[in-house]
This record gives C-alpha cells, sequence and structure tokens, in this order.
C-alpha cells in the first residue's frame, strides 16, 4: 500500500491575553480561516489527515499535521487567523517538518536557542542565580 | 512562429431559475454578485477576489456572457456547475448554470450554437 505523506507545521501560537486555548479551539480557527479563503474544495482537500497533534499552550507551541500537497494551503490561511475559540490570538509558522521527530528535533533546538539567547541578557548575579536554580533541577533528575 | 497564451476566457452561461421568485429585477450588478457568491462558496476569497467581468446579459432568456482570467477559468467553470442556488435579498432561489460555449476568443461564441433545444 502507498504510505500516506504528511506534513508538520510547528507553529507558535500567541494570545494577546492570558488565556487558556484548547487543542479543538486552534483546530477549528485553522478551519475556518481555510474556509474563508480557498473555500468548500480548500476544507475538502485538507481534511485527511488534518489534525492539531501538540499543544502546549506554555511553550505556545503547537504541531499540525496535514497531508502533503494540500498542506500549501494551510500555509496560506495561518497567519490569518485572529481569534481562537473567542479570543484574540495569532499563530506564527516557525518551521515544517516531515516527521513528528523531526518536529521535536527542532522544537528542542529552537527551545535551547532561546534559552542561550536569554542568558546572554542576564546580569553575572541573575546568571548565578539562574545557574543554581539549572543544577538544582539537573540535580533532581 | 512563437504563439501567444491567452489572457482571458469568455463563457457563455446560461442561468436557469423561475423569474417567479425573485423578490426584484435581476440586473448586470447582481448576476455578478451571485456568479462571485457561487465561486466563493466553492474556492473562497482567492478565487472569488480575481477580476470577473459580464460583457452581456440578457434577463428574458437568462443568458450571460463573462470574462475571465484564463488562470482561473477552470475553477469557475468547476464553480458554476455545482451551484444549486444564488442568494439574492436574504432568500435562496434555485439556479442551474449551464456553460453553453467557452472559448479563449470572444468572436467564436458568435458561431453555431451546440445546444439541444
Amino acid at each position: 500500500m502507498v504510505r500516506f505523506k504528511k506534513r508538520y507545521f510547528i507553529v507558535e501560537v500567541i494570545p494577546k491575553s492570558q488565556a487558556h486555548i484548547q487543542r479543538e479551539e486552534l483546530q477549528r480557527a485553522i478551519v475556518e480561516a481555510v474556509k474563508r479563503l480557498h473555500g468548500d474544495f480548500g476544507v475538502a482537500a485538507t481534511t485527511p489527515g488534518f489534525h492539531v497533534k501538540y499543544c502546549n499552550i506554555k511553550t505556545r507551541i503547537a504541531f499540525i499535521s496535514v497531508g502533503r500537497g494540500p498542506h500549501q494551503l494551510v500555509a496560506s490561511a495561518l497567519p490569518l487567523i485572529t481569534k481562537i475559540g473567542g479570543q484574540a490570538a495569532t499563530v506564527c509558522t516557525i518551521h515544517l517538518a516531515a516527521s513528528m521527530r523531526h518536529a521535536f528535533l527542532f522544537v528542542k533546538r529552537y527551545h535551547e536557542e532561546k534559552i542561550k539567547k536569554l542568558e546572554e541578557s542576564l546580569t553575572s548575579a541573575e546568571m548565578n542565580h539562574w545557574k543554581q536554580e539549572k543544577d538544582r533541577i539537573l540535580s533532581r533528575r | 512562429m512563437k504563439t501567444l497564451e491567452p489572457r482571458h476566457w469568455y463563457l457563455d452561461v446560461h442561468m436557469d431559475y423561475s423569474h417567479q421568485d425573485l423578490p426584484c429585477k435581476m440586473t448586470v450588478d447582481l448576476v455578478q454578485v451571485v456568479l462571485r457568491a457561487a465561486v466563493d462558496t466553492m474556492f473562497g476569497e482567492v478565487s472569488s477576489s480575481l477580476p470577473l467581468d459580464i460583457l452581456k446579459f440578457d434577463s428574458k432568456c437568462g443568458k450571460v456572457i463573462i470574462r475571465v482570467p484564463s488562470s482561473n477559468y477552470a475553477k469557475i467553470r468547476a464553480a458554476l456547475t455545482v451551484c444549486p442556488s444564488m442568494r439574492v435579498a436574504g432568500k435562496d432561489i434555485p439556479v442551474v448554470y449551464s456553460v453553453q460555449q467557452a472559448s479563449s476568443c470572444l468572436l467564436s461564441l458568435a458561431g453555431p450554437q451546440r445546444v439541444i433545444v
């Protein structure tokens, strides 16, 4: 049997206020944006294999899986999302991966780079405190 | 010899609807609105925002000649084929769009009709 190729969007969900965004709400918002931009054809083309696989509101990262080909319709609709579940929010595409494994590897690298940038901006006192905290967390493992 | 790709396609569309059901008189502007709405439902704003010109409209027999960009021709023809109704003054009126002729040359629409009467 021929395998069904997929693409995984790694997106950053940025809510305007401190709100808890559900996975289903994000999925509904994407479908609505695709329907507005590409109509019934767009929705029908993207429906097979379309899922929000992972949504972590603390890290603001979400994975969206779509079949390869119609993923371009979703890609064009993602920047047009302005509301998720009635709350003002935007979606920013960070990366497009071909498997969940590579998506998680990218997210790990992405967070490491962000932490490195954050460490560079810390003062020496803050840096010492951060190192102590980091050692404490790592020793617990 | 270099052949030039046509930029526009012309469609001779026949609108089949009941005149009694219409809440207002069908005008050229209204025809453009309902045709755009049909494309919008099927293919969204990406396709419905592209040019769609009404060159001729005969309200008695429901004949419309439209001009569309050649890149959007297939989508418009597909959307009109499957459209079941048109929304006029908040009322859904059943309509059948049948494309009688389509050509990249407007003059060829003046040729013999291939319609079974």
